[in-house]
């Protein structure tokens, strides 16, 4: 509910929070071209570094002869997986399961890390050695799985043991909790159980089956993964040398921990992390060079190519559903079956487990829902999350929703509007104020007009489809956020140690200070420091309103601490400072003399008095004592508002395909979103966060295609060409409505949006829509032609 | 030890305690730059003009004049590919370089003349995100032979940047949020640059078509022609 | 990729004695050929690359002599742009504007469009990873893997990969020639499935020139691009056509390993009204051969269509 619970959270008049069109810290630096990220570093004497890459989906090396590789003239060292130095470095722990070995003998995925790391005067020579390793290996080849249909069978070769259970954390299975039957082959289960799912088919009225896929996809990162390190003399924070790496912002803490260095002695420049959303693998080449540097005695870099970055998906999931409703469509029971891509060896469990207590369901009343999921393992690749990086987003709702208004003969607003449960809880009966604000002004902004599956065709003769979905508007409210604000010389820093990543978090949050502490934008001094300890982030713009939240409590309690300051110092004024004191000028009267801080306010960048603005003096004058405050804490929410069981800020989102029945290519017409984010703190942004996620979307539903060669497990659409990512020239129109009912109990009563937004059947549903055929994403003209027969 | 392309002993890596937002600094003939403009401006300046290192790319010896170099190579490299010096013009500078004849225009930029701009995303052509302008026209200089650019004249982002005239352009582009993580960026923008040299005010459709070679991973396609129309009247001509 | 020695050429003549020696290539635009450089795939690697763009002369559009001519290393947005290409010769204006990307449409040029070598991913498949017969290895490995882009007219010397060339089937509608530095070859017969070549080109043979004969009057050509993307997609079929004169001229490429004459499209369109009927006759009538692969069936109702859309276009 609206942020009642923090200093100003019922703020009725903006002079910064909201606007559009500020730019962004760093902006300047990314369109001139002098933004560095790690693939663009270059340093004297530097060496390169590259991994041997499986080329098989599962092998192992039994022995490898590196005699030859070593004598290639510009090679400098090669590393093996036996290597004292490589068994003293571990990776992965945290969200991706128990620590693991960092380098093995071993690779599960095509184009994996195996075994060598080879170090060389160039890139070319690492290249040429590396071939010349691949002669003097003996390889054992290892059956593999790419189909996860087929790898469930109980003939389907076993490709690991199962991996150790994880001492806590996210990584494992059974967090469903349940009866879970012991694994069988590639296949471990997770099933949970909620109220009553045999009563509550019993009670409906219609039963509706239907299969969904949920693709994988990812490729998300533009800027290949890598890093360069080198060791400097630096005698003045510690003994010791001090450690430089360029290319690990977000890891930077995992390097410090590798490597046990104080973190005082490790230094990092580079804050941009590229566009890594929901792509949050830390590459071993980001981590290795540090080692290697230490090896050589010279700066070491190490890039991966883009053939290499295809080692992260979010993983494919097959899901077979089962919903009963009442014949008004009021849905009495879920039985929701999926099996899931577990991916490689240290694969995340967010996305198989984990997504089953908070699904999509729980936003409806019907609180008689059995999950059961078949995890199965795999050698696609390195599994992060599924439905588009938000268990919360399974589109298996929308679709149940689509077929129940098909069935009958009723719009899926209403059927939405019908099942969604009220603001309180799961038997709240009240309507949703946000749900019914963005329907009414999602009919007027798409000229809603439903029709059922196949009615429709264009005059050129293409069948129109159209579709709707909604989502909460969340915040990420999983981490405490411990931000610090410095008045330094009359002037206010927020210091962070970023990493930044594109969504502005940064940005959003010195707005919010500047709006509680009477200042411009311009005026807030961001800086930037690994050394810091604040770190404005959290899943996309679901995390500015929660940093957003702490800053706003941070920057109240600075804002006490400076109207006190000033009120000290007028009746006590601190002695100048330096020798330019003497021949100062005698100073006009401290209007606050005698004053209280509670007459005060900060107005216009000056301590001003309340009731008489007028009179007041510029801040570096009015304090000239050093202040800081600190705040630790978050709005008082769980994550996706206790996991979709309170819903206070909504979104919708439709869309609209025309099909083109003789070539199966389908245009997105339309995106249509309107969202209530409660308040909007950076409009620019969020708009753009809703282009980002509209983006996915399209991508992930009309082009991105993981193709495996299922004989070898070989992944064939590695690169740019054949991982489609949409060009400019595909991109669909996004139509888009913002309101703000101030419901959400973020800063000033704000959430997020980007991950509710993001889906993976929303153009599919429009499509069925369209043609009455259901095709799986990526809905690839083949795809479609296919579903309707013509090939 | 002497070298072209150092970054660390350059103050071009963007400290950022000294960027405020607003700031500028003034620039040739009194013009307002901003501190990242005037950085891609020093950027430009710093390409080093003539070859003053003599580096082995094989083993990393250091020699005192190209012959000696070459020399080297009979004797201790004699199946190795000799390396090569390259006349180059970039941003209006005259250079020479020391490359192998192998080496792409965007690894010469990086590796040798300290400019970043043009990235390394997909390295194969598929993503523009190396986009320079060679003779007026934007081209991928992944997949361009520096041996093959004498006598071309070489425009990066940083010489856009470093371009008064182009202020708009830029100005209008982080205005609009036309970046998220800010890698395709640099692409972008000399593409729209080199649409703007041949169209002084372009549709929405010209812009699309522009850039439709330039891949953003982050979907921010919609703002740049909304950026691009806006700058567009307000590019000065002559430079 | 690995060091190779570079020249810039000067004249046919050097390139000619260069490639003489085997170890040598030919890089004009480079947009095919520093990828395969790039990735390793070839059996050779090059010990040498020679620059075609320096040897002047090559670079020209003109019309001449009752024909159009275009040099070798005419860069594709040049073609595309060129308003006589745009008004008479419409077809190859349209296939070269829908090459790739602006970007590759300044580099490459019309020489290296019809020379390409094919796109298939197991080809392509960086280090030589599968060791195909158009590597001189012994298996085809789409035929019994993923050919969902590959041929839908059989194989060619074992291969289904087709011929992913824009420009090629503008020029065989539009009844080109190629001239090299030794012979003048009928656009359609300059196509070959070798290893890996695409083309009839001898070792060390150059392609000098393009020649299209000026269009009868009352013909009119179109091309018609299908690709999963609106951009830098190679094409899953495309198809020219041409149109009104005393026969009519129909090519799909991306359909087989060489462009394809639909000869018996022609033979349904010859003398009829362009209409919705007779048009989809000419369609079907353009796959009547077709024996697609399973995963690649969806290629025979996608060039049916493109056929009749060509046709119907010139309306």
């Amino acid at each position: 509910m609206a942020d009642l619970a923090g200093v100003n959270g019922q703020r009725e008049n903006f002079r910064v929070v909201g606007k559009p069109n500020l730019p962004g810290r760093l902006s300047y630096a990314m369109a001139t071209g002098v933004a560095k990220y790690g693939a663009d570093y270059v340093v004297p004497d530097m060496l390169h570094a590259k991994f041997l890459r499986s080329p098989y989906a599962n092998a192992k090396i039994k022995n490898v002869d590196t005699t030859k590789a070593m004598k290639i003239p510009g090679v400098v060292d090669i590393v093996t997986w036996e290597d004292e130095d490589i068994k003293n470095l571990s990776a992965g722990g945290g969200f991706m399961g128990p620590p693991q070995p960092f380098l093995t003998n071993t690779a599960d995925q095509e184009g994996g890390v195996i075994g060598v790391i080879v170090v060389a005067e160039n890139e070319d020579i690492c290249e040429e050695a590396l071939g010349q390793l691949k002669k003097d290996i003996e390889w054992e080849v290892l059956p593999h799985i790419v189909d996860i249909l087929k790898g469930k069978k109980p003939d389907a070769p076993v490709i690991r043991p199962p991996a150790p259970k994880p001492k806590g954390g996210f990584g494992g299975f059974g967090m469903g909790g349940g009866n879970n039957p012991p694994r069988k082959g590639n296949v471990s289960y997770s099933n949970i159980n909620a109220g009553d799912v045999e009563a509550g088919f019993r009670e409906a009225d219609h039963i509706i089956e239907y299969d969904m896929n949920i693709p994988a996809f990812s490729g998300h990162i533009p800027n290949p993964s890598g890093s360069v390190a080198w060791w400097i003399d630096d005698t003045y924070h510690g003994e010791g040398k001090s450690l430089r790496i360029e290319g690990t912002p977000w890891g930077h803490d995992q390097v410090v921990r590798m490597y046990s260095m104080p973190a005082e002695k490790v230094f990092q420049e580079c804050m941009l992390v590229g566009g890594r959303y929901c792509d949050w693998g830390i590459r071993k080449s980001q981590l290795v060079t540090p080692m290697l540097s230490k090896r050589t005695g010279r700066p070491v870099r190490c890039i991966n190519s883009r053939y290499n970055q295809y080692d992260f998906n979010l993983n494919q999931r097959f899901m077979h559903l089962k919903v009963g409703f009442k014949k008004n469509g009021l849905i009495t029971a879920i039985d929701d079956f999926s099996i899931a891509d577990n991916g490689v060896q240290g694969s995340s469990s967010f996305g198989t487990t984990m997504d089953q207590t908070y699904g999509p369901y729980f936003t409806t009343r019907c609180q008689n829902v059995k999950q059961n999921m078949d995890i199965v393992d795999s050698n696609r690749g390195k599994m992060w999350l599924s439905g588009q990086h938000n268990p919360m987003n399974w589109d298996s709702i929308t679709l149940a929703i689509h077929l129940i208004a098909e069935k009958l003969g009723k719009d899926p607003m209403d059927i939405a509007g019908l099942n969604l449960h009220g603001p309180e809880s799961q038997t709240d009966p009240n309507p949703v104020p946000s749900f019914e604000a963005c329907v009414e002004a999602a009919k007027k902004m798409m000229n809603w007009k439903w029709h059922n599956t196949g009615e429709k065709k264009l005059k050129d003769g293409r069948m129109h489809g159209a579709s709707f979905r909604y989502q909460q508007c969340p915040r990420h409210s999983v981490s405490g956020y411990n931000p610090k604000l410095e008045l330094r010389n009359g002037v206010v820093h927020m210091d962070s140690r970023g990493p930044v990543i594109g969504n502005y978090i940064m940005e959003a949050n010195m707005m919010v200070v500047a709006e509680e502490l009477g200042l411009g934008y311009k005026d807030i001094k961001g800086e930037l420091d690994h050394h810091e300890i604040f770190k404005p982030w959290g899943g996309g713009s679901d995390g500015t309103t929660a940093s957003g939240w702490a800053l706003k409590e941070c920057a109240n309690k600075l804002k006490k601490q400076i109207l006190e300051t000033a009120v000290e110092e007028a009746n006590n004024p601190p002695a100048p400072s330096g020798f330019g004191s003497f021949g100062a000028k005698k100073q006009a009267p401290n209007p606050f003399k005698g004053m209280k801080p509670e007459d005060l306010d900060l107005q216009d960048g000056k301590v001003v008095i309340k009731a008489n603005p007028g009179k007041g003096l510029p801040l570096a004058q009015a304090v000239k004592a050093n202040l800081f405050a600190t705040y630790s804490g978050r709005p008082p929410a769980s994550a996706w508002t206790h996991q979709g069981k309170q819903l206070d800020t909504m979104n919708v989102a439709m869309c609209e395909v025309a099909v083109d029945t003789e070539t199966g290519e389908v245009e997105i017409l339309r995106f249509g979103v309107v969202a209530d984010p409660g308040k909007i703190m950076r409009r620019t942004s969020l708009e753009s966060q809703i282009h980002q996620v509209m983006y996915f979307s399209e991508g992930c539903q009309l082009y991105e295609d993981f193709i495996y060669d299922e004989k070898t497990g070989v992944k064939l659409s590695t690169n740019m060409v054949e991982y489609k990512k949409p060009t400019m020239l595909d991109h669909a129109p996004v139509d888009m409505d913002l309101l703000e009912t101030r419901a959400g109990n973020a800063a000033y009563g704000s959430n997020g949006i980007s991950h509710s937004l993001a889906n993976t059947h929303l153009v599919i549903a429009a499509i069925y829509n369209a043609i009455g055929k259901w095709v799986d994403p990526p809905a690839t003209p083949d795809k479609v032609l296919k579903a309707l027969g013509k090939a | 030890m002497a070298d072209e392309n150092n970054d660390i002993n350059r103050r071009n890596f963007l400290k950022n305690a000294g960027v405020i937002i607003g700031g500028s600094a003034i620039g040739a003939a009194g013009v307002t730059l901003r501190p990242e403009m005037a950085q891609a401006a020093e950027a430009v300046k710093a390409v080093p003009k003539t070859v003053t290192q003599f580096r082995c790319p094989v083993c990393s010896k250091d020699f005192s004049s190209f012959a000696d170099l070459k020399n080297h190579f009979k004797t201790d490299h004699p199946e190795h590919v000799v390396p090569v010096t390259t006349k180059l013009n970039i941003n209006g500078e005259d250079c020479e370089v020391l490359i192998e004849p192998h080496w792409t225009l965007q690894r010469t930029l990086q590796f040798k003349l300290g400019l970043t701009g043009a990235k390394h995303m997909c390295d194969r052509g598929a993503c523009g995100s190396c986009t320079v302008i060679m003779d007026g026209r934007a081209i991928l200089s992944c997949t361009t032979l520096a041996v093959e650019c004498e006598g071309k004249s070489i425009q990066t982002v940083e010489g856009i940047a470093a371009d008064p005239k182009w202020r708009p352009l830029i100005d209008s582009y982080c205005k609009w949020d036309a970046m998220q993580c800010g890698y395709c960026t640099p692409g972008m923008l000399v593409s729209a640059k080199a649409l703007l040299d041949k169209k002084s005010n372009p549709t929405e459709e010209d812009c699309r078509q522009a850039l439709a070679g330039n891949i953003c991973c982050c979907g921010t396609y919609h703002r740049h022609p909304t950026a691009i129309m806006e700058a567009a009247p307000k590019i000065k001509g002559g430079a | 990729m690995k060091p190779f020695n570079h020249t810039n050429a000067t004249s046919l003549a050097e390139v000619k004695t260069a490639l003489s020696d085997g170890k040598t290539t030919l890089i004009a635009g480079g947009t095919d050929l520093l990828g395969t450089l790039k990735d390793n795939i070839l059996r050779t690697y090059p010990s040498t690359v020679i620059n075609l763009k320096t040897v002047p002369g090559l670079d020209f559009i003109k019309e001449k002599d009752g024909m159009l001519k275009i040099g070798a290393t005419t860069r594709l947005a040049d073609i595309a742009a060129n308003p006589t290409v745009q008004k008479k010769y419409t077809a190859l204006a349209q296939a070269a504007s829908r090459v790739a990307t602006p970007h590759v449409r300044d580099m490459g040029t019309i020489g290296g469009n019809i020379a390409q070598l094919h796109r298939c991913w197991y080809f392509r498949k960086p280090e030589n990873r599968f060791d195909c017969i158009r590597k001189g290895g012994k298996k085809c490995f789409a035929m019994s893997g993923d050919n969902r882009y590959h041929s839908i007219f059989g194989a060619a010397n074992r291969c289904i990969a087709v011929n992913p060339s824009d420009t090629a089937p503008a020029l065989i509608a539009l009844n080109a020639k190629v001239l090299t530095d030794r012979r003048t070859i009928e656009a359609e017969n300059f196509f070959d499935v070798k290893k890996p070549a695409n083309t009839v080109l001898d070792k060390n043979e150059i392609i000098k020139e393009i020649h299209i004969p000026e269009p009868p009057k009352g013909t009119k050509s179109a091309f018609l691009k299908f690709a999963f993307r609106k951009s830098i997609d190679f094409p899953i079929v495309n198809c020219a056509v041409m149109l009104g004169g005393d026969s009519p001229r129909i090519c799909l490429n991306a359909v087989a390993p060489k462009p394809y004459r639909a000869t018996k499209a022609e033979a349904a369109i010859a003398g009829k009204r362009i209409n919705e009927k007779n048009a989809e006759a000419a369609g079907k009538a353009a796959v009547a051969d077709a024996k697609p692969l399973k995963a690649s069936k969806f290629k025979v109702q996608i060039a049916k269509t493109l056929v009749k859309r060509a046709i119907l276009s010139l309306k």
